[in-house]
């Protein structure tokens, strides 16, 4: 054997401890919180509920915070178990559609999307079209203005016509406000969502024509960036 | 006739160059050149470098395979735990985690004994998302004429009744906390066990445990 093979064998038998120790760290979080559960049944099934989701490279802080809320709001056990249970399914969903990214919060996110049911192929579309971006406030807007009443075609179109535009995440942040007032003033959902995001494409439209950008042409979908 | 004499000429020339005596030499031009480049010192990356092909010269001639692979490993061990030490630091940092120092049950449960410790997130990557804006959650007292106490309570403090506490100044109760981009699910608690949703944010149909809740959205700026 060579000895850059050697050193590199040995370097991963050294690297190895620090997985184990954050699997000590994952155990030990988890075991607090699932102390907190009366029903030894339920506890086993979220502690294998949950090492399995960390052995498939799944985000376990959102599984062990969905423990805690149903801990805090005193539901059954069994009750948590499947709530628990349901959110690993969509944050695996999540994260085939997300790939490659490894963040919680966006893999939350595209959960929280597909919870209020935005399809999966609607992630993995905003995915294609921006690998690099981070999709954490899109895909928070997208499910609230789905959980608002908008239907998930109309505000998928929309959401993603307004990244291609080059919306920021304030922009879209605040369409989700404006539109979530519209329909508690009475205006139908997806009424609000067409009157509302066409405020934001003239307002870019107008950047646009004054010289103002507000994202940089890369995040575009399948543009070279502009000299 | 011609030709002999031409041989005998050159032969001639060729034993005065030998028996010609060496040119003068300028003994104060060597002094010259010996002191500048003794004065030229080796550089520190050229010692190091000098001493480590020397050690190999060293290392090849009386050493065996066996021991140069032991010797290969030592090393790669140490730079093992090196960069173990540099990650489980870097993990550290990043964590994002609820820092309260203390994490009580909540406040009713029959066994107040058990003390859950701090919860530590240990996984997702470090993004921008990480970036953490401060938030301030407010609520008219007239709204909660019977609160004496009041906190808030979320994703964003793992759910824990008594982490977030808010003030009563002026009329409101409010608190500010630090809150990574994006949607974000809570509530207000009152006196610890009643749970109202924030009636100036967007409620969230709680499909799991069928608590009143609000939404909020951060965004960095």
């Amino acid at each position: 054997m060579k000895p850059v093979m050697i050193v590199i064998a040995v370097g991963a038998l050294g690297l190895a401890p620090a997985a184990r120790a954050q699997d000590l760290a994952i155990h030990a979080a988890t075991s607090a919180t699932l102390e907190l559960i009366d029903d030894a049944t339920v506890r086993l099934a979220l502690r294998t509920l949950i090492t399995d989701a960390a052995a498939n490279g799944l985000p376990t802080a959102p599984l062990v915070t969905k423990v805690r809320e149903g801990v805090a709001k005193h539901a059954e056990p069994e009750r948590i178990r499947s709530a628990t249970s349901l959110l690993a399914q969509r944050l695996a969903v999540a994260a085939k559609a997300l790939a490659p990214s490894r963040s919680s919060e966006e893999l939350a996110a595209g959960a929280d999307a597909l919870q209020v049911g935005v399809p999966s192929g609607t992630l993995r579309s905003m995915r294609r079209d921006w690998p690099s971006k981070p999709l954490t406030i899109p895909l928070g807007v997208l499910a609230e203005l789905v959980a608002s009443g908008v239907t998930h075609v109309s505000a998928s179109r929309r959401v993603h016509e307004l990244l291609a535009k080059g919306a920021t995440p304030g922009q879209l942040a605040s369409l989700g406000a404006t539109v979530r007032a519209d329909i508690a003033a009475g205006l139908a959902p997806d009424a609000a969502m067409e009157l509302r995001s066409k405020g934001v494409l003239s307002l870019l439209y107008q950047q646009a024509q004054v010289g103002i950008t507000t994202q940089p042409a890369t995040l575009r979908p399948h543009e070279p960036p502009r000299k | 006739m011609h030709d002999d004499a031409r041989d005998d000429d050159l032969l001639m020339q060729q034993v005065r160059a030998a028996l010609a005596p060496m040119p003068s030499v300028n003994r104060r031009a060597i002094a010259n050149i010996l002191a500048t480049v003794a004065q030229r010192q080796p550089t520190r990356v050229q010692r190091l470098q000098a001493q480590w092909e020397e050690l190999l010269a060293n290392f090849n001639i009386s050493t065996s395979s066996l021991l140069r692979g032991a010797a290969f490993a030592s090393v790669a061990v140490v730079i093992g735990f090196v960069a173990r030490g540099a990650i489980g630091d870097r993990s550290d940092n990043a964590a994002p985690a609820v820092t309260a120092a203390t994490d009580a049950a909540p406040s009713d449960r029959t066994t107040p004994s058990i003390a859950a410790p701090t919860l530590q997130r240990v996984d997702g990557a470090t993004d921008r998302s990480e970036l953490r804006v401060p938030m301030q959650f407010v609520l008219d007292a007239r709204e909660v004429p019977a609160a004496t106490q009041l906190s808030v309570v979320g994703d964003f403090n793992d759910w824990q009744v008594t982490a977030t506490p808010m003030t009563l100044g002026g009329g409101v109760w409010s608190v500010s906390l630090p809150m990574t981009q994006g949607r974000h699910v809570y509530a207000f608690v009152v006196n610890g066990k009643d749970w109202i949703a924030d009636p100036r944010a967007p409620r969230t149909r709680d499909a799991d445990f069928g608590r009143p809740s609000s939404v909020v959205i951060v965004q960095t700026p």
